[in-house]
């Protein structure tokens, strides 16, 4: 079992594991970084650090939508706010028995719910490649 | 001398002595790898080098004859308990040397000169005190116990009252308060809609304005320093090296107000001795020598900083002999002169002088440089000269910059890339390019949004437009509005966004908004590729992205691969083993490259390649063969079966991936 975030988009839900998880906060005001590729959504400041968001919808090929909140995760030195609806609460997901999808370490049916299990540091690593 | 340089060599000489004597303690015990004993002379090197700067001789002394013990322990990369003793009591006298009392160094010096003659006493005990034997009890520094053989302090501290802080403790505080200014500013922003609001009100808020930007500039004070508070004792230092090696050196110090990051200052001043070290021992030649080969007796060694973007350049040249032909040859092979210079151990001086050491100079110089997130670079040239640059990050530096407003979004440029700013006036256009007419020349002009590739509306007539020079070239670029300048702090834009060119990080702005801040060099280069760019689309609307098959049985690295190559454009299908890519090849018949893991279960890499190669009309087909072995025998195999390209996942970086492809899907 592996302590996660679950967090909401649209009507899909991930868990992403507390141990890669800083904070959650509100997606402040983004600012654009011409170049940064399709997977970057801006740049915004949280406790006077800059912080690039992640459109988390179009790396998972979720409905894609404008967020409110971010979950803050990191991954050794990279940092990046996961641009979410909601991080709705902490649960203990069982490990997902097969690999599933891109960018996740499989997906699990958890009270009811089916839920993907994010690979942070893969999800990252998406990131990086896309940038420019 | 300065009160201030000796503070903080003491600061430094203690901790380095803490480090010195938990490693040599670690010793005795049989533990310590070689890296912890290159670590211990290295400390020893450096306090002997900012002991004698400072006109500590007889810590000099003792840092020299501890080195010398650790000399032959470094070639080994293993300390043996044996010569631990007499160490420790080198270290105890220095850290006792420090606050003030010089008792113990002669005896120390004695029982390591014992240990190179070879008749050292089994356990040499007399110079070791009790404090050494509990490494984490922090000595009391201003009360040091006086052995009972030590004459009466010689030199005794005046202690200045200093406070040894973490850096990160000083950037929560820069941190809290960028956001406490910035709470005040929304304060007022909210009080200032209330038309009903007091007067008295009015002036606390603008009094507390003052106050956080008063606390911001204590706090970055705290940061921040020029180069000159650590280079005050290097004329010194210059004249006693130049004395012992009967050279003639004038010292020119250039620059010495570019401030720098006060963590990254600590160490420069050391450096520079290391660097001033070498310059004269190894560079200036003998005053007949210079004379004989028509160069002035007395030669000249400056020192000059600068910054540059985000980094300060810090840089040590003198006008002596330079490194050999044969030695710029070899650096030419060995990737780089400052890789050849430092490997450990070498040196350019035939003799090992008392001065200069065995080529550890540079060794420490780059260690400490790159530990700091930095660089160093050397040039020289055969008989004229040497210079060695240290590129020193600037993670906190302030820079003025000017603030640009294009599309509604604000950016930053370094005032001191800026030559100018005028109205874009007179303009020309020509092979579908456009200039800007300046003084009787023309300077190739830009958009702003079109650098950046963001839609904009189009500019108004007459908009600022900023000369920018970078390199020796100029370039024009206009904007819709200029915000003014202003001093900010520059922020990174952390590793992941890193990679994206063209920015030399952000800043954030009193509003609570951001600014990214844009290179200069980024824009001289974009003018180029911006005229060239409107070209590539143009033929882009004929012909369709060429299609790339990327074959690997790993998820992630099939992922990785496809992200890379469609952000660069191409359009892109999978398969995860040699078979899959077989039938896919067939499906998808207008595939222009493969690109193909060796190992996969099923059918490997090799094998498909021989049998596209058997294929006919796929003779031809790129294929590029990723793997994670860059072994000989593979790469032979590879080339028999006919593969274009080769990249190795160790060394596996997105542009030669895009290189590698881009070349051979051109070549078709």
């Amino acid at each position: 079992m592996t302590d996660c975030v679950r967090v909401a988009l649209g009507d899909e839900r991930y868990g992403v594991a507390v141990a890669h998880v800083r904070e959650v906060a509100e997606q402040g005001e983004l600012v654009t970084v011409p170049g940064a590729g399709p997977h970057i959504a801006g740049l915004c400041h949280l406790h006077g650090e800059l912080l690039p968001v992640v459109r988390l919808d179009r790396l998972l090929g979720a409905p894609t939508g404008p967020r409110r909140r971010i979950v803050v995760v990191e991954d050794g030195a990279r940092r990046a706010g996961l641009a979410v609806d909601a991080a709705e609460e902490v649960e203990a997901l069982p490990e997902p028995d097969a690999p599933g999808e891109p960018l996740t370490r499989g997906s699990v049916l958890h009270e009811g719910r089916l839920i993907g299990v994010l690979d942070v540091p893969a999800l990252l690593d998406a990131v990086t490649a896309s940038v420019t | 001398m300065d009160e201030r340089l000796l503070e903080i060599f003491r600061e430094e000489a203690l901790e380095r002595v803490d480090r010195m004597t938990a490693v040599l303690l670690a010793a005795e015990q049989g533990t310590g790898d070689a890296a912890a004993v290159a670590e211990l002379f290295r400390d020893a090197h450096s306090i002997k080098g900012s002991a004698s700067m400072l006109g500590h001789d007889e810590v000099g002394a003792l840092a020299g004859a501890m080195e010398e013990v650790l000399a032959p322990a470094r070639e080994r990369g293993a300390l043996g308990p044996a010569a631990v003793p007499a160490l420790l009591g080198g270290v105890d006298a220095i850290r006792a040397a420090v606050t003030g009392d010089l008792g113990a160094i002669e005896p120390a010096v004695a029982a390591l000169r014992d240990l190179l003659t070879g008749d050292a006493p089994p356990v040499p005990t007399r110079a070791r005190r009790p404090a050494s034997s509990a490494p984490t009890a922090v000595p009391a520094r201003t009360a040091a116990p006086t052995p009972a053989t030590a004459p009466a302090p010689a030199r005794p501290a005046t202690p200045q009252r200093m406070l040894r802080v973490r850096a990160e403790s000083v950037d929560e505080l820069l941190a809290a308060v960028g956001e406490t200014a910035l709470h005040e500013r929304r304060f007022e922003h909210l009080a200032g809609r209330d038309r009903t609001v007091d007067e008295a009100l009015h002036q606390e808020l603008e009094r507390g304005e003052t106050l956080v930007g008063d606390l911001q500039d204590a706090v970055l004070g705290l940061r921040t320093l020029p180069l000159e508070t650590v280079v005050g004792g290097l004329p010194r230092a210059v004249r006693d090296i130049a004395t012992e090696t009967e050279r003639e050196v004038r010292l020119q110090l250039e620059g010495t107000d570019t401030p720098l990051d006060r963590s990254i200052l600590d160490g420069i001043g050391e450096l520079l001795v290391h660097l001033l070290r070498n310059a004269v021992s190894h560079g200036i030649e003998p005053p007949d020598e210079r004379e004989a080969l028509g160069k002035p007796r007395r030669g000249t060694i400056r020192i000059h900083a600068e910054q540059r973007g985000d980094l300060v350049a810090v840089t040590c040249a003198d006008d002596g002999r330079g490194v050999s032909p044969e030695l710029l040859e070899r650096a030419r092979e060995h990737g780089s002169l400052a890789d050849l210079l430092a490997a450990p151990g070498f040196s350019t001086a035939d003799a090992v002088s008392d001065l200069a050491g065995r080529g550890v100079g540079l060794d420490a110089v780059k260690h400490h440089v790159e530990g700091l997130g930095g660089s160093l670079e050397v040039t020289s040239e055969p008989g004229a000269g040497t210079g060695v640059t240290m590129l020193l990050p600037l993670t906190l530096a302030i820079v003025t910059v000017l603030l640009v407003e294009r599309a509604g979004q604000p950016f930053g440029l370094p005032l001191s890339g800026i030559e100018r700013a005028v109205r874009g006036e007179r303009m020309h256009d020509l092979h579908g390019r456009r200039s800007l007419e300046l003084d009787g020349t023309t300077v190739p002009l830009i958009d702003l949004a079109d650098v950046l590739g963001t839609e904009a509306p189009a500019l108004e007539a007459g908009a600022p437009v900023l000369i920018i020079a970078s390199g020796g070239r100029r370039v024009a670029v206009a904007c819709d509005r200029l915000l003014g300048d202003r001093e900010t702090v520059v922020k990174s834009l952390g590793p992941l966004l890193a990679p994206v060119p063209g920015y030399l990080g952000a800043t954030i702005l009193g509003d609570g908004g951001i600014a990214l801040l844009l290179d200069p060099a980024h824009l001289v280069r974009a003018a180029d590729t911006v005229a060239a760019g409107r070209e590539r689309s143009a033929a882009a609307v004929s012909r369709p992205a060429p299609k790339v098959l990327v074959v690997d049985d790993q998820f992630t690295v099939r992922e990785l691969e496809r992200t890379i190559l469609e952000a660069a454009g191409y359009r892109v299908c999978t398969a995860e083993d040699g078979l899959a890519a077989l039938t896919a090849l067939d499906r998808e018949v207008d595939v222009e490259c493969v690109v193909s893991d060796v190992e996969m279960p099923g059918m490997g890499g090799l094998e498909l390649l021989e049998a596209i190669r058997g294929q006919a009309g796929r003779s031809t087909l790129p294929v590029v063969i990723v793997t994670s072995r860059d072994d000989a025998q593979m790469l032979a195999k590879g080339a028999d079966a006919g593969a274009d390209a080769w990249v190795v996942k160790s060394q596996f970086d997105q542009q030669a991936l895009l290189d590698t492809v881009g070349r051979l899907i051109s070549l078709q």
